[in-house]
């Protein structure tokens, strides 16, 4: 057993010296990284805080919801953030009406929201969506933690990654690795933002500001605090039942771990006999 | 054993049912006295610990199904549904999700232990090609599971890994759409991956019968390599194997919780979780991990019919196993060079892993053909040397004589 597990460490230690000297070769880029952030749901024990995800609602529903859906949640959904059914069905009463089928004349019916209908989305259609922000449709935002690698961290590197507030207008690195190097003249889309972590740098979203929006106690965040805020709204929103699975998880560990000691301590007792 | 006598049941239920069909006595024999070397290892807890996977996607794919909609416009929500609407739904597709890799990672460390062991050797070959079968069975199950919640991933890989057929001189084309069953993976592809995914599995666990069948036949091999001479060498199965299985399948479970309850999107990717659109192809369209060696070897040559050829060949290689390793010993631990080899071609499957992740632009092009070059090295040229030049070390005269001899 020994002999093997030498064999395997020689061997492996071998790979990965081939392996990195690679990734070295390979990784020549002036592009900022993304910061690496600390998130309350982190770890085993990681939570979500009932209040940042009320702050963070806020800061979803006075900024991003006027181009951003969240699809998949409905008025209901946001008990799960600590708001009484009675603020959800206030909510609700308060959002656009929504069509529920046709009337006797063939009309169609609307009606007010209630807690289970949808929460209110900021375009009828995709089309519409394209039309009112430069051909490229606000991506749904209800799973977007979950839809690009290191979520979280990539959704506050995208918001705090405008070099410059204008459209057209790439950085001094972008420009040095691109332009022309004859005629300094380079390509980049002049109806588009520049952001260091899109992909392909040209986003058709402006920079957002969520240092006004004001919360429930009267007070603002700060530009940092309230992208903290609603990222970890968003990220409910992706993933709602997390402190459910990270608790089931804790008992199961804890369950499976107790369980082993036993098993482990009979199987020693039953083979105490036994030369192997 | 010939020497099996059958009990005789005092329960009159017991022994009326046994008379009629004698389960009862089958699961005496197989569960409870059949016989297992004294010195087999945790190495050999992998196949029922394979087994327990299966049962755990069985199980959750059955329910699953009961909420899954295979329909191009409905799948994605569908899916998103089961995890927020139904009762525990996410527990159930967080476990099929990652039961999937759970269930790859042990079946290929209960290969690479047949290898080490000289498992496939006589008289285990049909025990080993029915393995290899349900290999085969595996990884497309694994593959049409994967294509199921029409994520953008999934439909990429669908279409990267189903036009691989068109490589086939005169019917590939022809034969891709008879498998699309449209012009493009669309609606007629979804339904009936679904109906094989079903399926497949009910195959595999029927083979994994078959695979029990043969193995009580011919018996457990063990670490060292030789044969059961007599009782004094075997330990009946109850209670010996089962609290010791027991014992290892919750060390299983303990790791694959980790994963299920903390980090459950581990072994996913992002794109996944972006609906299919088939006008918007992801950055790097990459398969599951599971299937990242093969990936590397299907792009190791220039030619699209050669790359398909070699991926088959990587894994078909493994049916003729018994006969490109004929060294006499089974035991890799009495085979000091083999030894090196074989922990040399691990090293270079996992390295070839690795590889499939990569962009297919140097330096990994030519890593991969080195990659390659070694694994079927391994296999034609490694094995039927060694066989030929290297002197294994003195075996034990039975399985008792060291272990009672340290004693
Ligand atoms: C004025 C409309 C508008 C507002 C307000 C807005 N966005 Fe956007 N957002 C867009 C558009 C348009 C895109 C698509 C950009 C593209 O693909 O070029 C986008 C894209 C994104 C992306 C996705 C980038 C990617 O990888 O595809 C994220 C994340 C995002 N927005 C977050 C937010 C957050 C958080 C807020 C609120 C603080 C917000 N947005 C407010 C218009 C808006
Ligand atoms: C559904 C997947 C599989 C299941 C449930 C399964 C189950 C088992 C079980 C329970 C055993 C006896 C215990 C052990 O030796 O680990 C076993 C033995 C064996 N399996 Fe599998 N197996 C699976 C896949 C495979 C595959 C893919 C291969 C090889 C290609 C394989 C080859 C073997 C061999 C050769 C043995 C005998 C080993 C020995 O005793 O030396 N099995 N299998």
């Amino acid at each position: 057993m020994k002999r093997i597990i030498t064999h395997a460490l020689t061997v492996a230690a071998i790979t990965v010296a081939i392996g990195s000297t690679q990734v070295h070769a390979a990784g020549i880029d002036t592009t900022p990284s993304l910061k690496r952030l600390t998130w309350t749901w982190d770890g085993l024990f990681g939570r979500y805080d009932q209040k940042q995800l009320q702050r963070g609602w806020t800061v979803y529903s006075e900024v991003c919801a006027a181009c951003h859906a969240v699809k998949y949640l409905r008025y209901r959904d946001l008990e799960g953030i600590g708001l009484t059914k009675a603020q959800t069905e206030e909510l609700a009463a308060a959002a656009e009406e929504i069509q529920d089928g046709f009337d006797d004349a063939g009309e169609p019916f609307f009606r007010t929201r209630i807690p289970s209908d949808p929460i209110q989305q900021p375009y009828a259609n995709e089309e519409q969506a394209k039309a009112a922000n430069g051909g490229v449709a606000p991506p749904d935002l209800s799973m977007i933690t979950k839809a690009r690698k290191r979520g979280p961290d990539y959704v506050f590197g995208i918001q705090t990654g405008y070099p410059s507030d204008f459209q057209g207008e790439p950085p001094e690195w972008w420009i040095k690795q691109f332009a022309d190097p004859k005629t300094g003249e380079y390509d980049f889309p002049a109806d588009k933002y520049f952001n260091n972590f899109f992909a392909g740098h040209a986003i058709s979203m402006p920079p957002q500001y969520v240092d006004g929006v004001v919360y429930e106690d009267g007070s603002s965040p700060t530009q940092e605090q309230g992208l903290i805020d609603v990222i970890t709204f968003l990220n409910w929103a992706s993933d709602p039942n997390l402190e459910a699975r990270k608790t089931m998880g804790l008992w199961v560990l804890v369950y499976l771990g107790v369980l082993a000691g036993f098993l482990y301590a009979l199987k020693t007792y039953i083979w105490r006999d036994v030369e192997h | 054993m010939s020497t099996y006598t059958p009990p005789q049941w005092n329960n009159k239920y017991v022994s009326w049912f046994d008379k009629r069909l004698p389960a009862i006595t089958l699961m005496h024999k197989h569960l409870i006295v059949y016989p297992t070397p004294r010195n087999i290892n945790y190495w050999w807890c992998f196949g029922v610990a394979s087994a327990m996977a299966l049962v755990i996607m069985l199980l959750t794919g059955i329910f699953l199904a009961m909420y899954y909609v295979a329909d191009t416009r409905l799948a994605f929500d569908s899916v998103e549904r089961i995890m927020r609407d139904v009762n525990y739904g996410w527990l159930l597709r967080y476990l099929h999700m990652n039961g999937a890799s759970l269930f790859f990672i042990l079946v290929y460390i209960h290969m690479f232990r047949g290898l080490y062991f000289g498992s496939f050797k006589a008289p285990r070959e049909v025990l080993w090609w029915i393995g290899v079968t349900i290999l085969f069975l595996m990884i497309m199950t694994a593959f049409m599971g994967y294509v199921l919640p029409w994520g953008n991933m999934s439909f990429w890989g669908a279409t990267v890994i189903t036009s691989l057929a068109t490589a086939i001189p005169g019917i590939g084309q022809p034969l891709v759409e008879w498998i699309w069953g449209a012009h493009s993976v669309d609606q007629p592809t979804l339904n009936r991956f679904f109906a094989w995914h079903y399926l497949f599995p009910i195959i595999i666990a029927a083979l994994a019968f078959v695979h029990m069948w043969a193995l009580h036949e011919v018996k457990s091999g063990n670490p060292l390599g030789i044969d059961i001479k007599g009782p004094r060498d075997t330990i009946p199965f109850h209670p010996y194997h089962t609290v010791k299985d027991l014992y290892f399948l919750t060390i299983v479970l303990i790791f694959f919780s980790y994963f299920v309850f903390f980090s459950p999107n581990f072994f996913a990717e992002a794109d996944n979780y972006v609906p299919a659109n088939p006008l918007l192809t992801p950055p790097h369209i990459v398969p599951e991990w599971y299937f990242l060696p093969f990936y590397a070897i299907l792009r190791a040559v220039d030619s699209k019919l050669g790359g398909v050829l070699l991926m088959l060949a990587s894994i078909l290689v493994l049916y003729i196993m018994p006969y490109l390793d004929r060294s006499p010993v089974r035991s890799g631990s009495f085979r000091p060079l083999f030894r090196w080899a074989f922990w040399i071609f691990v090293a270079d499957c996992l390295f070839l892993g690795w590889l499939g992740a990569q962009l297919a632009e140097e330096p990994y092009i030519t890593l991969i053909r080195i990659a390659t070059v070694i694994y079927f090295a391994y296999f034609f040229v490694v094995l039927p040397l060694l066989n030929k030049y290297e002197k294994p070390d003195p075996l034990p005269d039975s399985i008792s004589e060291p272990v009672t001899s340290r004693a």
